[in-house]
């Protein structure tokens, strides 16, 4: 692997050479003063004055002089030929200036279909068939946003309609094939395997204790408030093409746009301005932003297109859709020693999810989680559909969140069917802090853990025996009590670019630091918030490194014309690429910098030692320079034959992912007569490594514990036998609000990566990936002695309802 | 979707009849009706249907089949739009019951489009209520048919918008409210007026 040595050797000088375990504390560790600002403080976020003031810059807040306004139209079919489109009366209306069909597309170089990030096909504009509802069949160019929403209404297409397939055991049969245009008439993709079989099936074999269990992980949508968009503007003259867009990935953006138009990738800037949320639904290139490119570049003029709430629900990248069944293997001691999983995987009318290009099932192959076991084996099929393409990483790294429900789940049928308490099950099962770097089965190496000790957290924060104490009691009263555990592990921060990329671009994250002269700085980064706090946290980052205060450093993402070229924002890898990147770009300027106070000071480089904000003789701290004087001479009165000037780029290539862990408990109550689950409790213990600013990370818990909830006893999309989305609105797609929200109680302990410069690991998607299992199991444990064993989620109050009646509790 | 009912009408079964085939009194009768032709054998028209917040033109062809005089038919409808489609395929029965006629009707529809991803809650009640606007003015126009003297025009009496808004309104909450508890609301919202009104003019 010579690319990962040569990241090594470049970077030698720069890590602190931190490879060792580094024991677990639950204090954050704060080494700048307040006005500083480094890591550990809690800084309020530099973006909320203007987010809160209602002055931020969202796609739809731009307004271009002479711009057009695009809308779509989509189909009402699942699945249907389309004999023709009579665009003629929209055409008539006044302020129409042009109805784009699938035909124009073609004629303008084969643009009518586009690649996925998976290296599958999708259409932009259809010209024979539509292959899933709300797909898109036309676009109408018009003056106003109001006169292209009429004239969607004018715009006559004749559909012949052809048999949906809805489900994917029955898509398997190949009876209706969704893609045509496929060489192999079969709606399989593609089959995907993981971890050993043979061994597997002999620990099977070997098996005192084997548990079994299906389930359904089910189709459910990011809803981010904003919904998605672009404004697309070019400039005949300069052959330039402007893009404002909702991109989780602008650069990765650009590139593509460039490879799929032809145009030169110098004249395409993309400008990803304030995000209203993406949480992986801004990561795939949607047909919507591709004919509104093509409309702008045809009329020459600015084209904005802002999708409706409804358009959002229904055609965006859907999320998780698995079918799985899973078997748990024991020893006769009760030991957890294998897992053998089969799971389908519905990618609707396109392979269009978003995991790295080598791996179709995305991460899910963690799936043995935090628990120590010989033997695993994976397979997953994914199956076409008639309906909306995705499978993207909602607020989780790739098909984490499945992985994590599943074996989570199957670890408390196992607990449950030995008779064991589910949290001594766990406790005497997880791998062991000591075993770390851990070998798992299925090939990951996990770079650090401590799962008893946020378990064993938890357990204290909740008092968990009284509760089983107290669940006993009211066991015998006949009322229903559960508590539920969910001990997960991460695998965020794609990552060391020999295995991870997207479409061949690896997926490595930069950043490119400037310091003024005036001691304030500039950090641009490849990534892009969208609602994480970026320009705290990284600012906070640099303030550590370098000594300038956090609020001295502007941060900029999201032009692609200014940042460094970045993979972007998702999968909880900001901090574990760019923040790492932030950190080795400050170590290379520091390294220039000592030269400059070595210089100022008339001393040799070796006899000066940093302290917080400056470099000083040691052993004589009056004798120093600051951070802010050395900006100054930089500038003013660097040493000859240096370079002038204070910057420095990097670009970071992680040599492994992180494995952010944690524990959650979770205690409902169950109404009788209604199936209603009422939360009562819920302690969430969260180990993201070292800690850039605790305010920021409790309320990225609070935001995915809420965003964990939702799937768990919420969010589904439904569709009826004919393929037609039964949840269009958000009246029918339920998300939870400050009302349905329990009180989170948090906690913490730190187990530092190992391997990340300044040992953080990410945080923001482990609550989403940890909640569902730890409600679920709740429910689960307030029901097993009736029989229940297992619940799909969203646990709704119908769903309790029926297992209640079928188990004769409630009539 | 799967509709089914019975319907008296307060005439003889050949008034009933003819009018079941009279485009003008189908269109004067059917809420939201714009238009309806018979062309060769097909009723071709236009329909504003609205559901809940969607709303929109259906231009719609309706096609009987097995039709016995004075017995019954089933009828295809292709119904298309902005907001969506209907298809759907109905049978209606007709039986003589003294001077009164009785109808039953088995009807299976698919409903599509943003009428159904939208609307989903609503249309339930929307059909039911459609259905039931349309048949009680089927009625009142062959009542009036039925008493018209011999050699003398029937005035065709229309469906009202308003009327139409108000059965939807009764058949949402006969969905989600259950009728005990439905009457004891209405007995509180009276019992709360009668109040109010007893305050102010004292």
């Amino acid at each position: 692997m010579p690319q990962l040595d040569d990241r090594k050797e470049h970077h030698s000088e720069l890590a602190d050479g931190v490879s060792a375990q580094v024991p677990t504390t639950d204090e954050v560790q704060i080494k700048t003063p307040e006005n500083i600002g480094g890591m550990g403080h809690r800084k309020k976020r530099k973006e909320d004055p203007r987010f809160l003031q209602g002055k931020g810059n969202y796609v739809d807040d731009v307004k271009l002089p002479g711009m057009l306004y695009m809308d779509i139209v989509r189909s009402p079919y699942a699945h249907a030929k389309i004999n023709s489109i009579d665009a003629s009366a929209a055409l008539e209306m006044d302020g129409v200036l042009a109805v784009i069909t699938g035909e124009d597309l073609k004629a303008a170089g084969d643009l009518h279909w586009m690649p996925t990030l998976m290296s599958d096909t999708q259409m932009v504009l259809p010209i024979d068939k539509v292959v899933y509802y709300a797909q898109e069949v036309c676009a109408v160019i018009a003056t106003s946003r109001y006169i292209a929403a009429d004239a969607i209404e004018q715009v006559f297409v004749d559909y012949e309609p052809l048999d949906a397939v809805v489900d994917p055991f029955e898509a398997l049969k190949d009876n209706v094939i969704v893609r045509e245009d496929k060489e192999e008439k079969t709606n399989h993709i593609w089959h995907w395997e993981a971890g050993d079989k043979a061994e597997t099936d002999a620990v099977f074999n070997d098996a005192a204790t084997v548990v079994k269990e299906k389930m359904y992980i089910p189709r459910i949508h990011v809803s981010s408030i904003e919904t998605c968009g672009m404004v697309a503007n070019y400039n005949k003259a300069r052959e330039h093409m402007q893009i404002y867009m909702t991109s989780q990935a602008p650069h990765a953006h650009r590139t593509v746009f460039a490879l799929v138009s032809g145009l030169p990738e110098h004249k395409i800037q993309i400008i990803s301005p304030d995000i209203g949320g993406g949480f992986g639904g801004k990561v795939p290139v949607y047909p919507g932003y591709v004919i509104c490119a093509v409309a702008s570049l045809v009329t020459g003029k600015p084209v904005k297109w802002i999708e409706d709430r409804s358009e959002n629900l229904q055609a965006d990248s859907f999320a998780r859709d698995y079918h799985i069944e899973a078997e748990m293997a024991a020893d006769k001691d009760g030991k957890i020693t294998g897992l053998r999983v089969k799971t389908l995987s519905d990618c609707g009318a396109a392979d269009a999810a978003a995991n790295p290009s080598k791996f179709p099932a995305g991460l899910y192959s963690i799936c043995t989680g935090s628990y120590d076991m010989k033997a695993a084996h994976v397979e997953v099929d994914g199956v076409y559909t008639t309906k909306p393409p995705g499978g993207v990483a909602y607020r989780c790294s790739f098909r984490v969140t499945e992985a994590v429900h599943m074996v989570e789940r199957m670890t408390e049928i196992m607990a449950h069917e030995l008779g064991e308490d589910a949290a001594d099950y766990r406790l005497r099962n997880f791998i062991q802090p000591d075993q770390f770097p851990y070998k798992s089965p299925t090939g990951w190496e996990y770079d650090s853990g401590n799962y008893e000790a946020a378990l064993k957290k938890a357990m204290d924060m909740i008092d968990y025996r009284a509760l089983r104490e107290e669940q006993k009691e009211k066991r015998a009263k006949g009322e229903l009590m559960g508590i539920g555990i969910s001990s997960f592990t991460e695998v965020v921060g794609a990552g060391p670019s020999k295995d991870y990329d997207i479409l061949g671009i690896k997926m490595f994250d930069s950043a490119e630091i400037r310091i003024h002269p005036t001691g304030k700085a500039m950090a641009r980064f490849g990534t892009k918030s969208q609602g994480q706090g970026h320009e705290t946290t990284y600012a906070q980052i640099v303030a550590e490194e370098l000594g300038l205060p956090a609020d001295d450093i502007e941060v900029e993402e999201g032009d692609t014309d200014t940042a460094p070229y970045g993979l972007g924002t998702y999968a909880s890898r900001s901090t574990p690429t760019a923040g790492a990147a932030a950190v080795m770009a400050s170590r290379k300027i520091k390294a220039k910098a000592k030269k400059i106070a070595a210089h100022l000071l008339e001393v040799g480089v070796d006899d000066l030692e940093w302290n917080i904000d400056r470099f000083q003789v040691k052993g004589s701290s009056d004798q120093a320079k600051t951070i802010q004087e050395i900006a100054f001479a930089a500038y003013t009165n660097h040493p000859q034959g240096m370079e002038a000037g204070l910057e420095a780029v990097d670009y970071y290539d992680p040599p492994n992912l992180t494995f952010p862990f944690g524990s959650y408990i979770c205690v409902v109550d169950i109404d009788k007569g209604t199936g209603e689950v009422k939360i009562r409790r819920f302690v969430a213990v969260d180990d993201c490594g070292h800690i850039i600013n605790p305010l920021i990370v409790e309320g990225q818990i609070h935001g995915g514990l809420t965003m964990g909830l939702a799937p768990a006893m919420y969010e589904e999309i439904v569709y009826d036998e004919n393929g037609q989305n039964l949840t269009g609105t958000l009246a029918d797609y339920l998300l939870p609000t400050a009302v349905e929200s329990p009180k989170w109680e948090l906690g913490k302990t730190i187990t530092p990566s190992p391997h990340h410069p300044i040992g953080a690991k990410g945080v923001g998607e482990s609550p989403t990936v940890g909640a569902p299992p730890a409600i679920a199991n709740a429910v689960v444990d307030a029901l097993w002695h009736l029989g229940v064993r297992h619940v799909d989620i969203p646990i709704t109050p119908p769903k309790v309802w029926k297992l209640l009646r079928d188990n004769g509790v409630t009539d | 979707m799967k509709l089914a009912g019975e319907y008296r009408f307060e005439a003889p079964v050949a008034e009933v009849w003819s009018a079941l085939l009279d485009p003008i009194v189908l269109a004067a009768v059917m809420p939201g009706c714009e238009k309806l032709e018979l062309v060769d054998d097909t009723y071709v028209g236009d329909l504003n249907i609205k559901v809940g917040p969607v709303q929109g033109k259906f231009h719609g062809k309706v096609n009987l089949s097995d039709v016995e005089a004075e017995q019954g038919y089933t009828m295809k409808v292709d119904g298309r739009g902005a907001p969506g489609f209907v298809n759907a395929t109905a049978s209606v029965k007709l039986t003589p019951e003294g001077d009164e006629t009785k109808m039953e009707y088995v009807a299976d529809a698919r409903v599509g489009g943003r009428i159904a991803s939208v609307g989903q809650r609503l249309i339930d009640a929307s059909a039911k209520a459609i259905i039931n606007e349309s048949l009680e003015g089927l009625n009142a126009n062959v009542k009036a048919r039925a008493n018209v003297a011999e050699g003398q025009e029937a005035e065709v009496i229309k469906a009202s918008q308003t009327e139409f808004a108000t059965k939807v309104a009764k058949e949402v909450a006969k969905d989600l409210i259950p009728p005990p508890v439905r009457t004891a609301l209405i007995v509180l919202a009276l019992v709360g007026i009668g109040a109010l009104i007893y305050l102010l003019v004292r």
